[in-house]
């Protein structure tokens, strides 16, 4: 066999010079890790709206996000930052810590995007859905109660997703037409 | 669509805080929670939108090197998964599942993966069947995973080649003409001489013939101009006619009828295709016609009729026929007679079946092998050979079917398996065999009388040889107990 017949034949990638990615970034002449990046800025948001609202203890509890931030998943990051955000916002009646919280969560939503590689479409889905997701847990929370509201996203969510789970099965043409064998389907036919 | 382990976990966190919320009494852990569960529907609508992309635009063929094969034949097999660039944002993994009958091949050999931004990948394997056999590849496996690792997809899609593994050749295959064996069968000279390669004989040279034609040598031994004649090389279109009705499934399952005449077929394709001959093939089945190809000289045409033949199976048998059965004139006639004047009930009754029996004309040409015939020549100008492989189950149809494919003078090849040869227990009565073996070869011998016909048997040579040993012994012990009586 000749050479470029085994070079035929051998397991062959060919990849595609044209991907797109914004992974890592050149900032002031260095590469930049934009992972990292998105997590300072996160973290440095948190930190100084923290500060802002709350002074040193705003910032302790920024500081203890961070440290956090270095050891586990972004994802787990925000979840560990709402449980501070306890402590700084106790009290949501007042349209300041409603706003506060917006800002909050907007450094949190930076922090969330560092977990995979940034991806435009995923951003402004995030922040679509999540804008949806907060005013109609908000919506419930006032009209029917706090237990309410926490069930009502959950199952939202889920519904939504199955949803999109079988558009997906149907789509990508996953979903036979089933015929009824039973005695009582081909009894409707006799 | 199912969520990767990250993923769960980030669900998991999500519905942990949705339910943290009523527990603290505050509304900012199901901020959180919409905000976690808002990302991943976000992913996940992601995602399905680049599967959708890459499933529609990706192209995946399994292309195995040849469709046909001996058993234990290493047959390399191309899978290939292309892909354009707008549809490289997942990571799509294709794998190939062995056939059961096919040797193991690993995992990594039958795979293939497109990493995100990869448009175009191929593997090669080998594929081996050590039994013969028809085998498909189910469809290839994909993976799908998104470019953020949190969703996959998996499924069956694409192309299922056939390739087809026939057994090693039959050890003990005879081909011959009342017991002797051929040596090789396939060539065709011409009977025709002029400008060739071969030479064949001398002649005297003639004024007016081209110079260059006289042999030299020759002339100067003989002393005279003489011209030497060269075998002429010609083309020959060969039609094969292959039955593969019920009877040829007779003997045993690898080595029935079907099996030796197979055989036969394959070597005459083998030497067709060496020779460069143009060769037409049509089956034949209990119900008529099953396959037809074209007459061909090109590689695919061989390799399609081999493929034809080696996944030849006998054809199931119909209904069992009336128990009052006048398949031939002869046999009407023969009953119409006995019953002539018999006037009882019973033979009234027969009576009006050799009335009703269909006439001689219609019943063979209701036969499927005598319908090949017919439609050959009914469909081309010319063959001009006609290679008829069957056996001799039907030997009047059998005789009208060979005089139909001679007329015109069109040459005929028959290759017949003799029924005594596979019949189980046949050869225990040894002088019933013979008997019937000699009816055998008086009919072939009969056969090549109708015109330019040759006929040969083609069967399992042991048999043939034990039958005809054995009845060699049998002859000399009666001679020798006949010369004691004496």
């Amino acid at each position: 066999m000749t050479e470029s017949a085994d070079t035929e034949l051998a397991e062959t990638t060919v990849p595609n010079e044209s991907q797109s990615t914004l992974w890592p970034i050149s900032l002031g002449g260095y590469q930049v890790d934009i992972a990292m990046f998105l997590r300072a800025v996160g973290i440095g948001w948190f930190m100084l709206f923290g500060w802002i609202s709350n002074g040193v203890v705003g910032v302790s509890i920024g500081l203890v996000i961070a440290i956090t931030a270095v050891m586990a998943r972004p994802v787990i990051v925000v979840a560990v930052a709402h449980a501070g955000l306890l402590i700084l916002l106790p009290d949501l009646t007042t349209l300041t810590a409603i706003i506060e919280l917006g800002l909050f969560e907007l450094g949190l939503l930076v922090l969330l995007l560092s977990e995979y590689l940034l991806d435009i479409p995923v951003v402004l889905l995030t922040a679509g859905f999540g804008l949806v997701f907060i005013t109609s847990t908000v919506a419930v929370l006032v009209w029917a109660g706090q237990l309410a509201a926490s069930f009502s996203l959950v199952f939202l969510i889920a519904a939504l997703s199955y949803g999109i789970h079988r558009y997906e099965r149907v789509s990508l043409g996953l979903v036979t037409d089933e015929t009824d064998t039973t005695d009582h389907g081909a009894s409707q036919f006799k | 669509m199912q969520p990767t382990r990250r993923t769960w976990t980030a669900a998991a966190i999500g519905v942990t805080l949705a339910v943290f919320a009523p527990i603290v009494g505050s509304v900012v852990p199901a901020v959180g929670a919409a905000l976690v569960l808002g990302w991943l529907v976000a992913l996940q609508s992601v995602a399905v939108d680049r599967f959708r992309t890459t499933v529609d635009a990706t192209t995946i063929s399994v292309e195995p090197s040849v469709t046909g094969a001996q058993v234990d034949t290493d047959i390399p097999v191309l899978l290939t998964v292309e892909r354009p660039p707008a549809a490289a944002e997942t990571t799509l993994t294709v794998s190939l599942s062995m056939p059961a009958a096919a040797r193991s091949v690993p995992e990594t050999d039958r795979q293939v993966t497109l990493a995100v931004g990869e448009t175009q990948a191929t593997t090669s394997l080998l594929l081996s069947v050590p039994i013969a056999s028809r085998i498909s590849f189910s469809e290839p496996t994909w993976e799908l995973v998104d470019s953020h690792t949190a969703f996959t997809e998996t499924f069956d899609r694409g192309p299922t080649p056939t390739v087809t593994f026939a057994a090693q050749t039959l050890r003990n295959l005879h081909v011959g003409r009342g017991g002797s064996e051929l040596s090789a069968f396939g060539q065709h000279p011409t009977d025709k001489t002029g400008d060739g390669l071969t030479p064949t004989e001398l002649r005297q040279y003639i004024g007016g013939e081209p110079a260059d034609r006289i042999d030299w040598k020759a002339t100067a031994r003989l002393s005279d101009a003489y011209v030497r004649e060269f075998q002429t090389e010609s083309d020959r279109e060969l039609t094969l006619i292959i039955d593969h009705r019920s009877q040829m499934g007779a003997g045993s399952t690898d080595n029935s009828m079907l099996a030796y005449v197979r055989e036969v077929a394959l070597t005459l394709v083998g030497t067709a295709e060496t020779e460069g001959d143009p060769l037409r093939l049509i089956t034949v089945g209990d119900d008529g016609l099953t396959k037809t190809v074209d007459a061909t000289r090109q590689p695919s045409g061989y390799a399609q009729i081999r493929e034809q033949l080696l996944s030849l199976e006998p054809t199931p048998a119909g209904p069992p026929s009336s128990s009052v059965d006048l398949k031939h004139p002869d046999t009407t006639r023969r009953l119409a007679q006995q019953l002539a004047g018999d006037n009882s009930a019973f033979a009234t009754k027969l009576r009006q079946f050799t009335a009703t029996a269909p006439s001689y004309t219609q019943r063979i040409e209701s036969d499927p092998l005598y319908g090949a015939v017919d439609y050959l020549q009914a469909t081309t100008t010319a063959t001009d050979l006609t290679i008829i492989l069957t056996t001799d189950t039907n030997r009047p149809w059998l005789r009208e079917t060979v005089q139909a494919a001679a007329r015109d003078g069109n040459s005929v090849l028959v290759f017949l398996t003799p029924q005594v040869l596979f019949n189980a227990g046949e050869l225990s009565d040894i002088d019933r065999a013979y008997s019937r073996y000699h009816d055998f070869e008086q009919f072939r011998t009969e056969l090549e009388g109708l015109g330019p016909v040759v006929a040969y048997e083609v069967g399992p040579g042991d048999r043939l040889a034990r039958l005809l040993s054995a009845r060699r012994t049998d002859t000399a012990s009666r001679r020798t107990a006949s010369g004691g009586v004496q």
